[in-house]
């Protein structure tokens, strides 16, 4: 069995992912081993794009020619061990979720998308609802293979390899020494999934996690989990203004109802939901809304035992109703199938935005939907939400605003009904990357800027400091031939 | 009008274990969840309060584990509840669980209405409404997916659907009727009910409340015994059938040619 094949007709699905952007590339590899990888590698000079299981929604596993390395052959877990798993890169979400909910064990960042692998949630910094308690995905990697461009293997293991200040100093498997200087640049402090992570003396497992692929090709990873909190529960509140919501937001993420997911929905985001209801099959096993509320928020409590539980949402509906909220119509989750029927309406917006745009796609094929990702730091949260509104109203847009509220990361999802209106809405969304920035905030969240985002990255980094990005992956990478495109121009380096 | 719920806790995976003696539901260490045709049943009764007013009692028949099953319904709007609960009931079959359950509603006293799913998402049998209302020598209705109080109010007027069609039918109160998925979905407790009801409690009920005939009860009591539980082979095969348009429908051709020479 060869390692590398001939890209054929039949390869094609592997030429896009869920951004819709699409490639190309003269071979295929799908390896099960790092020492496959290492064998790829070097029998293959060409560029080498690494792939997971491509629900990626900023382009990153998109292959701009040469050789497709598909990872999802990895897919074994390795073991089990004092709440570490270790695993392969090719690991879907899901079925590590299943095999730690057998085991009462828990991976607390919650990744949306439950078919992304776990290569592709180390390469972007996935992240998610539940992101607010427990952060992003990097905290819990806790050991990392790479196999670096030149087949050479690093091995890093969290807390054992620091930079001093900004420089570093690396050694591979094979004995190789890898010095350099991390470029001098100043990330927000907010949720974010743009560029390389770097902070003076950083632990260094943390330069390849966010990385997307461009420094070195992770082939094993090792996972911190914890014991599955005993209750999960959920409330869903309706308010009557959005004012209130946010009042209400900035309140409760601070109290000690410690929400482990706080989730958006807006005016126009109910509106749809009721309206789907009641027209679409498919979506009327939602619950009634209660009229007269326009904006509703998800908090999502974890507590070790009942009387605990009882106690936070006890506090959860003092704060409800003190920013005019009401507990009589709030609804309440609190066993696994009424925590399904809230998260089913959380996914349902999405959802009615994608199979709306798939309707308009039939008279405008090249239409897509215009989805941001970006987030803020908190003192901002009013401020952006009324930037939004406002220039959509003005542009005369369609939209909807959900998602991530707890760490100011709202998902602005526009629907243009035209092309016109997709080229009013990039232009805004463009406007808006520049005044968030300026807010301290991030183009990037949690997608990543893969090669769908390349632009945002240069509103948010000045132009030396991409130049010296681009030289520290040169650095790992002297051909550039890992993942090109992604976060920089190919044929930039 | 008083209601009467009978809720079965079930368990919420599809993925359990049967006892290898007794052939019965490992139960432990699963997360029991209202039996969703129960819900059904509950969701009506809700919805008949809201418009008629009256109470609503929960029955339920089971280990003490699921009082917090019972419990639940009270955020949902449920006046009381009660576990019928005794080492005795253990192992009963569909004859031997009504038998019990009728005896307790017989007990409780004042029940205008009787509301069953039904069918448990375990056991599947679809016995135990009709059971009950025979036991009780009430009238009853299967299938019922909406109820209305009639004008002359001593009958409900009963929307009934099977597979094959959907009826009308006036039922003499009181009766009994086992509930299938309707048009309502079934609500979720709000915030606010939840917490005013925290401290409300479940009543236990046991065998020594009630006059029962003890070889009618549990295990003893039960003429049907599970002798085997299995998954049935699937024996359907999927076939993707590749080329282009016209290979593929002379393909499937074949394919059906050979099934019709198969029969």
């Amino acid at each position: 069995m060869h390692l590398i094949t001939v890209f054929l007709p039949k390869d094609d699905d592997l030429l896009r992912d869920e951004s819709r952007l699409s490639g190309n590339a003269e071979s295929v590899a799908y390896p099960i081993s790092t020492e496959e990888i290492v064998s790829i590698i070097k029998l293959n000079k060409s560029k080498i794009t690494v792939q997971g299981n491509l629900t990626g929604l900023a382009g990153g596993a998109v292959p701009k020619g040469g050789l497709i390395l598909n990872t999802t052959k990895m897919d074994k877990i390795l073991s089990v061990d004092k709440k570490i798993v270790h695993c392969q890169p090719g690991v879907l979400l899901s079925d590590l979720t299943k095999y730690l909910d057998d085991k009462r064990l828990f991976f607390p960042p919650d990744p949306t998308e439950k078919s992304a692998c776990i290569g592709g949630m180390v390469a972007c910094n996935a992240s998610g609802a539940r992101t607010l308690k427990y952060g992003s995905i990097r905290p819990w990697v806790k050991y990392i293979k790479v196999v670096l461009a030149n087949g050479e293997i690093l091995e890093l293991t969290r807390g054992e390899n620091f930079a001093e200040d900004l420089s570093f100093e690396l050694v591979t498997n094979e004995g190789s020494i890898i010095m350099g200087k991390l470029p001098d640049i100043n990330m927000p402090e907010v949720k974010n999934a743009a560029g390389y992570y770097i902070k003076p003396d950083m632990d260094l497992i943390d330069l390849f996690i966010g990385s997307e692929g461009t420094l070195g090709i992770v082939s094993e990873v090792k996972l911190q989990v914890i014991s599955k909190p005993s209750k999960i529960v959920a409330v869903t509140a309706f308010f009557e203004s959005e004012e209130d919501a946010l009042d209400y937001v900035s309140e409760v993420r601070k109290s000690e109802v410690d929400p482990a997911a706080l989730e958006y929905f807006d005016e126009n985001s109910l509106e749809m939901l009721r309206n789907e209801r009641m027209q679409n099959p498919a979506f009327t096993e939602l619950q009634e809304l209660p009229e007269n509320y326009f904006s509703a928020v998800y908090t999502e409590i974890h507590a070790k035992e009942k009387s605990e539980q009882n106690e936070l949402l006890k506090l959860c509906s003092d704060y409800i109703r003190k920013n005019g909220g009401n507990p009589a119509h709030s609804w309440l989750a609190v066993n696994s199938t009424d925590l399904e029927q809230l998260r089913y309406f959380r996914h349902s917006t999405p959802e009615i935005v994608n199979l709306t745009i798939d309707k308009r796609k039939k008279i405008y094929p090249n239409l897509t939907k215009l989805g941001t990702d970006m987030a803020v730091p908190d003192e901002y949260l009013h401020q952006v939400m009324n930037l939004y509104h406002n220039d959509l109203k003005s542009a005369n847009l369609e939209y909807v605003i959900f998602g991530h509220i707890g760490d100011n990361h709202l998902h602005v999802n526009i629907l243009p009904r035209n092309y016109a209106e997709y080229s009013l809405g990039k232009a805004l969304y463009l406007d808006w990357s520049n005044q968030l920035v300026s807010w301290g905030g991030t183009v990037s969240a949690e997608h990543g800027i893969g090669k769908f985002k390349r632009e945002f990255l240069e509103i948010m980094y000045d132009k030396n400091s991409i130049e010296s990005m681009k030289h520290l992956k040169l650095l790992f990478d002297p051909d550039n031939r890992l993942n090109p495109g992604n976060l920089f121009k190919a044929g930039d380096n | 009008m008083n209601i009467l719920v009978c809720i079965k806790a079930v368990p919420s995976s599809s993925e359990v274990n049967l006892d290898p003696e007794t052939k019965t539901l490992i139960r432990s260490g699963i997360e029991n969840v209202i039996n969703p045709f129960d819900s059904y049943a509950l969701e009506l009764a809700l919805r008949f309060k809201e418009n008629h007013g009256g109470t609503i009692t929960v029955l339920s028949m089971g280990i003490p584990d699921i009082k917090e099953i019972l419990h639940h319904t009270y955020s949902l709007g449920v006046d009381k509840t009660i576990l019928l609960t005794d080492r005795a009931l253990a192992g009963a079959d569909t004859l031997a669980t009504s038998y019990s359950l009728s005896s307790a509603i017989k007990h409780i006293g004042d029940i205008d209405l009787i509301l069953c799913g039904k069918q448990s998402t375990d056991g599947d049998t679809a016995q135990v409404g009709p059971e009950i209302a025979e036991f009780l020598n009430l009238p009853h209705l299967t299938y019922a997916s909406d109820l209305k109080l009639a004008s002359d109010k001593s009958y409900l007027v009963v929307k009934r659907r099977t597979s094959e069609k959907t009826q009308t039918i006036y039922i003499k109160l009181p009766a009994l009727l086992t509930v299938v998925k309707g048009k309502f979905v079934p609500k979720l407790p709000t915030l606010e009910k939840y917490i005013q009801t925290l401290d409300k409690k479940v009543e236990i009920m046991t065998t020594k409340e009630l006059e029962l005939d003890s070889k009618r009860i549990g295990l003893d009591g039960s003429p049907t015994q599970v002798v085997n539980v299995y998954t049935p082979k699937n024996t359907n095969k999927n076939v993707v059938i590749k080329g282009t348009t016209d290979e593929k429908v002379d393909k499937l051709i074949e394919i059906l040619n050979l099934q019709r020479s198969d029969n």
